[in-house]
């Protein structure tokens, strides 16, 4: 919600200070923030309220009531005013509610002989201060008390009601036009308002071209009401027309402020306007709201908050809070305001005690003085000690994504036809990522490449933790270094039985072995240091991944002196190349008193794919700083 | 004889997390991934056709209207202290409960549909909101090595009464990084605990933000690819090779 300051500035007496103050008290108690935009003569502070003071937060008045609880500063009362050549009527609108559980309160007024036309700069300034459009008067009107009081306002042009007002619920088939000029078909379960001949408004969602106010409308009828939060959160979803009235409806109000927003619009109405006549008011409240008491023991408060706040401590934060409480002997009887739909058990009232005492008085304590004696969860012994014998081994572990084409299971909302199942078994994924990464075995220096992942299939019988390892060699010196690829496997298959005492069932999946999880658990009672051993050091950093191809080159040289491979390593890196990525070793010998080295070099950039000319020039610089330092290139 | 393979970067920082609630006595608690949806929502004080609902995209299951992917790990929690109560065992209990969850967003750079976090929770006789401080001093001051400034906010989970959102600082900022709170006491009564006599304190961290946080990894996607350049994109100096 977006807060104006000059705006929150009319609701006190005392002159607020900074913006940046301002939202500072309010998101260290109250709200979160989003941000702070700094206008010429107005600053704006975007607050998030959080979805349980929705109900009297997204309005000024709440906002306001909230500020002056944590600074003390004083309130303003006494905000509208009527304009001093007002008169009454006593006619007055005709109002039926057919259904007590979804209206729960219904305030309509008639106002006479308005003229519909531009309104006062202020106004406007105010709703364009917060990013709403000026419309009209009326209209503005409306929407200035909505945002100020939070109770959202219809207002229907009279001239246009035939007979009575009825809320009621739509009839099947029936459609109505929405004032954004669609045609919407109406279910069973909206609620609307109607008069004698069909449709003017969706409750509490939008309003509709039937009695919409226009240029030419004399008399206008205010609605100030209050609707089922359910029945406006299904039909705004239903028809997709979220609306800032049915954010709030949706959220739930007090049916108590409606009063005073009739009142409120009415003044500001005849004020801004003028009007001739203001009529009586319908109000229609079959079930007025019960004052809520809630009962909250002393000791209570300081146990969930780690506090100890004596009587007085409490009552003062009472008082701050301009709630209504008896205290009787160790517990306090609170009366919730009606505004604050949120309070309705004891750890409701320690949160506002809570966060008006503020969070950082809140000392930090241990917890020596609790004893629970854990369990080793096997799962987590299992996954941890695979994958330290599998990275000692030079595999690498995958972490693939659980959504795919088609699964067993699938998703009624996939976010895309191609991830509606969850995954069935993880070799598809492996293999393809084995394959896709021994293309950059150069990239890597790789003779083979070696992965694994650890991680959950789903079949219509359940949820299977898995552990799939996939090798895939790079010629025959690999196969000579490594064994073949299922020679590798099987020997792994070997291994992890002897490391866990068990057999595992295998299975050979082209160029991988899966098997289950469940089939190593051998109830350790330890962890032993399984959780501690570490692939990336403390202070590794990401270093961006080029999304453009690398080129390798080969290189061969002599060198006379007994240079080691770090020496000849650390010649290739001082040669001033722009492209130079990588270094790898491949080949070294000695003869006759002499060393050859072969290196592979990859180069790359992270702006462009380099062209041979651009790879030719980092090579010379090497080949002339290696002849520099007395290398012969072979 | 071989150069060593390597973890993937979300499976050191879950080791990381999980061995420093293992020295502080925590239990490491795991459940299923496909929910119902008393476990993920309503035992956890999310009641249907309500607002709170929406902050948590769901998925669900095809063909049951009652399964969904878990939005959080706290649907584990529900289960522990379900069976821990069922078993008659003596309460406190402190469990951590590390694992993927679903949510069902557009991804972009920060978001993803898959991601992993760790939640925490503590229930006991007199538990309080300044045990959740002194714990979380604990952890984050051995997570960074190093003490670490951090502040307790106003925030508002349904399954937390008082609910905190907590920023920690780094240099002059302030990011938001956990959520946390005193266990709603619907939420003790709904697993058949006593809330009259026992509160608990509950509390969760994104993994994938606390490694991306870490390395200074820009895009969430890097960890799903399936791409072996993600763990060697990560060292420490200015290596041509490593």
């Amino acid at each position: 919600m977006l807060i104006s300051r000059n705006w929150l500035q009319s609701h006190f007496t005392t002159e607020l200070p900074s913006a940046e103050k301002i939202a500072e008290t309010l998101m260290m108690h109250s709200f979160e923030l989003e941000g702070i935009e700094l206008k010429d003569t107005d600053a704006i502070i975007d607050i998030d309220v959080l979805p349980n003071r929705a109900h009297d937060c997204l309005s000024y008045v709440g906002v306001a009531r909230e500020y002056a609880v944590l600074t003390g500063y004083t309130l303003k009362t006494d905000r509208y005013h009527y304009h001093d050549t007002i008169t009454r009527s006593e006619t007055t609108v005709s109002v039926n509610i057919e259904n007590n559980n979804q209206c729960l309160r219904y305030l309509a007024r008639q106002i006479s002989n308005v003229e519909v036309k531009e309104s006062p700069q202020w106004l406007k300034d105010r709703l364009e201060s917060i990013g709403q459009r000026s419309i009209n008067n009326i209209v503005d009107a409306s929407n200035y008390v909505m945002f100020d009081l939070g109770n959202p306002i219809h207002i229907f042009d009279a001239e246009k009601v035939t007979g009575d007002i009825t809320v009621r619920n739509a009839q099947s088939g029936e459609r109505m036009r929405m004032l954004t000029g669609e045609d919407v078909e109406l279910a069973e379960t909206d609620l609307v308002i109607a008069d004698d001949t069909g449709v003017l408004a969706l409750a509490g969602v939008k309003g509709g071209t039937k009695a919409e106010v226009t240029a030419t409308t004399k008399n206008i009828i205010i609605e100030v009401a209050n609707f089922n939060p359910a029945t406006t959160r299904t039909t705004a979803r239903r028809v997709k027309i979220l609306t800032d009235s049915s954010k709030r409806y949706e959220n739930g109000i007090s049916s108590e402020i409606a009063t005073e927003s009739m009142e409120s619009i009415s003044r500001l109405i005849t004020d801004i306007i003028p009007a001739e006549s203001i009529c009586q008011i319908t109000d229609t409240y079959p079930n007025p709201e019960l004052v809520t008491v809630v009962e909250v023991q002393h000791d209570h408060i300081n146990r969930l908050l780690g506090l100890s706040l004596s009587h007085d401590d409490v009552e003062n934060l009472f008082e701050r809070m301009n709630y209504q409480v008896h205290t009787d002997g160790q517990k306090y009887l609170v009366t919730i305001p009606f505004n604050r739909l949120d309070l309705k058990i004891p750890e409701d009232i320690i949160e506002e005690i809570g966060r008006i005492y503020g969070y950082h008085n809140i000392p930090a304590q241990n917890l020596d003085n609790y004893e629970f004696s854990p369990s080793i969860n096997q799962t987590v012994y299992v996954e941890n000690t695979l994958k330290d014998l599998l990275t000692a081994q030079g595999f690498s572990e995958f972490k693939n994504y659980t959504f795919v084409k088609k699964g067993s299971i699938e998703l009624a909302n996939p976010l895309a036809t191609d991830k509606r199942g969850l995954r069935k078994n993880l070799y598809t994924q492996v293999l393809e990522n084995l394959e896709k990464n021994h293309h950059n075995s150069d990239y890597f220096g790789n003779d083979r490449t070696a992965v694994f992942e650890i991680g959950r299939i789903y079949s219509k019988d359940g949820e299977i933790d898995q552990c799939c390892i996939a090798v895939m060699n790079k010629g025959k010196t690999a196969n000579k270094k490594y064994g073949t690829e299922r020679v590798q496997l099987e020997s792994l298959n070997k291994q992890i039985n002897e490391l866990f005492g068990t057999t595992i069932s295998a299975n050979y999946e082209k160029n991988s072995v899966i098997f289950n999880l469940s089939d190593c658990f051998n109830d350790v009672s330890d962890y032993a240091d399984i959780l501690r051993k570490q692939s990336y050091s403390e202070n590794a950093r990401f270093h961006s991944i080029s999304p453009f191809p690398y080129t390798t080159r080969d290189i061969s040289l002599w060198a006379y002196s007994a240079g080691t491979e770090s020496d000849i390593q650390l010649i290739i890196e001082s040669a001033d190349t722009e492209f130079l990525k990588k270094i790898f070793l491949f080949d070294q010998f000695e003869k006759e008193g002499r060393v050859s080295f072969a290196y592979s070099l990859v180069f790359q950039s992270d702006d462009e794919t380099l062209t041979d000319s651009q790879v030719d020039a980092d090579m010379q610089k090497i080949t002339k700083v290696l002849e520099d330092n007395g290398c012969e290139i072979r | 004889m071989n150069t060593p393979g390597k973890l993937h970067p979300l499976s050191q920082t879950i080791r990381t997390l999980s061995q420093i609630f293992v020295d502080m006595g925590f239990e490491i608690a795991n459940g299923p991934h496909i929910e119902d949806q008393w476990h993920n929502f309503d035992a956890l004080n999310v009641p249907k056709n309500h607002p709170a609902r929406d902050m948590q995209d769901t998925f669900f299951i095809k063909g049951d209207t009652d399964k969904v992917l878990r939005t959080h790990t706290s649907s584990v929690q529900i289960r522990f202290m379900e069976d821990y109560i069922k078993s008659g065992k003596k309460l406190p209990l402190k469990i951590i409960s590390p694992g993927m969850v679903f949510r069902q967003e557009a991804t972009d750079r920060t978001h993803e549909a898959q991601f992993y976090q760790l939640e925490g929770l503590v229930v006991g006789e007199g538990i309080s909101l300044a045990h959740l401080k002194g714990t979380l001093e604990q952890f984050l001051n051995q997570y960074y090595g190093r003490p670490i400034e951090f502040r307790f906010r106003p925030g508002y989970f349904p399954f937390v009464e008082p609910g905190i959102e907590i920023d920690l600082k780094f240099g002059d900022m302030w990011l938001e990084v956990l959520g946390a709170g005193m266990v709603h006491p619907n939420v003790l009564e709904n697993v058949g605990i006593d809330s009259k006599k026992y509160s608990g304190f509950a509390f969760g961290v994104g993994i994938d933000r606390l490694t991306m946080m870490k390395y200074n990894i820009e895009d969430i996607r890097v960890m799903y690819q399936g791409d072996l350049k993600l763990h060697d994109a990560l060292y420490s100096e200015n290596l041509k090779n490593n």
